[in-house]
């Protein structure tokens, strides 16, 4: 084959172009530390990493649903807590007066600390969270409890409506609705949580609901009917074993809460690894390919000189 | 004794003299493109009278010049659809902080949190707003693509005037090389150089075949229709047609006179019609993967976005508010057409006007919303677990998620691209071997013409010895004799 002047530096420049792209793509890595730009550097890995992407930040979502879950967990334990403390402390008060002797004085004493407390029942069954009322079911927005004043009697109303009424067989669906209806938290494809205590669970609903059993143990008091207080106070004690009960389901789920936060911060841990795996260059290689390639680069730059420059005219 | 050895050494240093002017040329032209050497033909003279200058002719393989304009046009088409695949590419931004994936990413994270505080209304807005960034992303990429296409369209009817202009002029280089060439002696090389350059070049747009007639002028053709023949040239010609995207621009259809479409098979133009065109393999038209299979992709995804999201939250209820008359209401979308259309599509998806009107309109709730009945978040859980079904659907078609169908798509757009940058390095190859073995037949070897000039060089040194010799024999015979 003849070998003629412009086949050399036609062969030559395309090498020299391959070449000076290769040590262009390995700087570009090197400079960026990520292993593509695009997709067709590394379908595979890019595609990978796509979707690693989407279920980090999946994780990410299920991580801030279990912690407010968390959140609102803990402070509705610490209210019920507190609620259930106030009822122990009323079911001693009318313990202590069912005794019989006591003094109308002191029996006025002992309603002025029922009162207080019936006011700070409710007041804890409204309490805030981060902006939420944690006993109101899907009303997270208005306060859930509400005394009325009707017919000179004071009723309790739960998002509207009378927790006395609720109770009766024709407001059966309501009830179902209200005692349904909860804010959902995700943990997990398909996987909800319900952590809120309805105010109707705690409070019960109907005559023997907690706040009447405090109003009604209040005007026994005050007509010193020993029999009623008795009554009265008996029924404290079986809402005090509900309250109990409503905090040993929290400390469970609590426990289910912890399970998925130790599972989504390993699945957050794997898939940040991953990711990081699939898109970043091993630096290492990374340099000793440049290098490598560097070197080829240089031989054909200085081998231009020999190829390009060089013919018999030179010598003649 | 005659004068007859001066007539040959005289012959002689005639010949070498020519033999080295055309070494100097072909010296002078090494680099020049499509220059092909030229060598000198000699013949011994009739009667003994030394030796005889026939012509110039270059030298230059037929067969080489068509194989090389076969593989320059496959190039050109590889080069192209190279470049424009990895446009559409760069269009798409996967994997980067500004693609689709990201804004659906970021939308969804947005839903969470409004999840968690459905009545919100600084969450209600973040779900408003990554919505909107997510929908303009999808419009952003259409209607880039959409520029693309009438781009590529615009450099089809470049390249149409570009054929039709060295048409002409390879035509006006038949007639002059038949006029040069009528004698049968010298041959128009410089001519042909020409000519052969401009064919080169028409060979870069488009498919051509070339046959040369013994008069010396060439038939080319394209798709086995002539381009160029005695009679001239049969311009290409455009007409309009209708664009393989539903609604866009019509686009270019490159036409003979007669309206018969042109059988294009390769080139730049065969590169470019396969990016405009191209609808997957499953389409009755184009089957290459070009913008339309990309386009409709796009499509699917933004219905499949609009019509699952759309179907959870018409189900759901809004917040009581000025807007809806402090009633909730139900049957909303969240996703409508730009364009007030029934279809939606990635060229017009966008946010109903209804919630961007009022951020209370966001269906978050699966009951009625009123004064005793608040709002809950069972609408956003269940479009929260879009993210992860295995099975959301959009016209009878199953797309795995929003997320695996975006992967999908940057995965089918990265292998093309990375084929056809392969494809690319492959006819690169081919096409400098091809170059190779031309030039290594019409190319300028500066050594050899340096040897040939040396020998020339001799050649004269020779005859002009000759002459002396001659010389000095006839003053013998004349001054000293007698």
């Amino acid at each position: 084959m003849r070998i003629t002047n412009a086949m050399m530096t036609n062969t030559y420049l395309t090498n020299l172009n391959r070449a000076s792209g290769k040590l262009t793509q390995y700087s570009q890595q090197l400079a960026s530390g990520e292993a593509f730009l695009r997709a067709s550097d590394d379908v595979t890995a890019a595609t990978k990493s796509m979707l690693v992407y989407a279920n980090l930040s999946r994780v990410k979502q299920y991580q801030d649903s279990v912690e407010s879950a968390k959140a609102i967990l803990t402070q509705t334990e610490t209210s019920i807590t507190e609620i259930t403390n106030l009822v122990s402390r009323s079911y001693e008060l009318g313990l202590k007066a069912s005794n019989g002797v006591y003094s109308q004085s002191e029996l006025e004493s002992i309603v002025q600390e029922l009162l207080e407390i019936k006011s700070e029942i409710v007041h804890s069954a409204n309490t805030i969270f981060a902006n939420v009322y944690i006993f109101g079911g899907a009303n997270t927005t208005s306060a859930p409890f509400e005394i009325k004043v009707e017919d000179g009697k004071e009723v309790l109303y739960y998002n509207g409506y009378s927790i006395d009424e609720l109770a009766k067989e024709e407001n059966k669906e309501i009830y179902e609705k209200l005692i349904g209806d909860h804010i959902i938290h995700p943990i997990g494809y398909g996987e909800n949580i319900n952590i809120s205590v309805n105010g109707i669970e705690l409070m019960g609903v109907g005559e023997d609901n907690t706040f009447n059993i405090l109003n009604n143990l209040i005007s026994a008091l005050r007509s010193a009917d020993s029999e009623k207080i008795q009554e009265y106070t008996a029924q404290l004690q079986n809402k005090q074993d509900t309250m109990l009960s409503i905090q040993g389901t929290l400390g469970a789920k609590q426990n289910r809460l912890e399970y998925y936060a130790a599972r989504l911060e390993s699945d957050n841990y794997n898939f940040t690894v991953r990711y990081g795996d699939l898109t970043s260059v091993d630096t290492t290689e990374l340099i000793v390919k440049y290098t490598a390639q560097e070197l080829v680069y240089r031989a054909a730059l200085s081998s231009a000189k020999y190829i390009v420059l060089d013919t018999l005219a030179a010598y003649l | 004794m005659s004068f007859k050895g001066l007539q040959i050494g005289l012959s002689g240093l005639i010949t070498s003299q020519v033999q080295i002017t055309t070494a100097g040329k072909n010296v002078s032209n090494a680099n020049t493109q499509g220059y092909s050497r030229q060598t000198v033909i000699t013949t011994p003279s009739e009667f003994n009278m030394g030796v005889k200058y026939v012509s110039t002719r270059q030298i230059r393989s037929y067969l080489k010049d068509n194989h090389f304009r076969v593989e320059n046009s496959a190039y050109a088409k590889a080069s192209v659809k190279a470049d424009g695949l990895a446009t559409l590419e760069d269009y798409l931004a996967e994997p980067s902080g500004y693609s689709i994936n990201e804004t659906l990413v970021k939308f969804f994270s947005a839903v969470a949190d409004l999840s968690s505080d459905p009545t919100s209304l600084t969450a209600r807005s973040q779900v408003v707003q990554t919505a909107l960034n997510m929908t303009d992303a999808i419009n952003n990429i259409y209607n880039k693509y959409i520029k693309y296409q009438s781009e590529i369209d615009d450099a089809i009817v470049f390249d149409v005037e570009r054929i039709n202009y060295l048409a002409s002029k390879v035509s006006d280089l038949n007639r002059r090389i038949k006029f040069y060439e009528a004698d049968g002696k010298e041959m128009a090389n410089e001519l042909r150089d020409q000519r052969n350059n401009f064919l080169d070049e028409i060979s870069k747009y488009v498919n051509i075949s070339v046959f040369e007639n013994p008069d010396g002028t060439v038939r080319v053709e394209i798709g086995s229709r002539a381009l160029i023949d005695d009679s001239g040239v049969h311009e290409l010609q455009i007409v309009k047609k209708p664009n393989e995207i539903d609604g866009e621009r019509d686009v270019s259809k490159i036409v003979w006179e007669d309206g018969e479409e042109v059988n294009i098979t390769s080139g730049e133009i065969y590169g470019y019609i396969e990016l405009r065109d191209g609808g997957g393999l499953l389409s009755s038209g184009n089957t290459a993967f070009g913008i339309p299979y990309f386009i409709d992709k796009l499509n699917t995804l933004a219905r499949a976005i609009a019509i699952n999201i759309n179907d959870l939250h018409s189900s759901g209820y809004t917040i009581p508010n000025e807007d809806n008359g402090y009633t909730s209401q139900t049957g909303i979308d969240f996703f409508a057409a730009k364009d007030g259309s029934s279809y939606i599509s990635a060229k017009n998806i966008t946010v109903s006007d209804v919630i961007i009107r009022n951020y209370y309109n966001i269906a978050a709730s699966d009951t009625f919303v009123n004064e005793t009945n608040k709002a809950n978040n069972n609408i956003l859980t269940k479009i929260l677990d879009l993210q992860e079904g295995i099975d959301v659907t959009v016209d009878g078609v199953n797309i795995g998620n929003f997320h695996t169908y975006i992967t999908q798509i940057t995965s089918e757009l990265g292998t093309v691209v990375s084929e056809a940058k392969t494809d690319l390095q492959a006819h690169e190859s081919v096409l400098m071997a091809v170059e190779n073995s031309r030039l290594s037949e019409m190319g300028v070897s500066i050594d050899e013409e340096m040897v040939n000039l040396i020998q020339f060089q001799a050649a004269y040194q020779a005859a002009a010895r000759l002459i002396t010799i001659i010389n000095e024999n006839l003053e013998i015979l004349i001054n000293r004799m007698g």
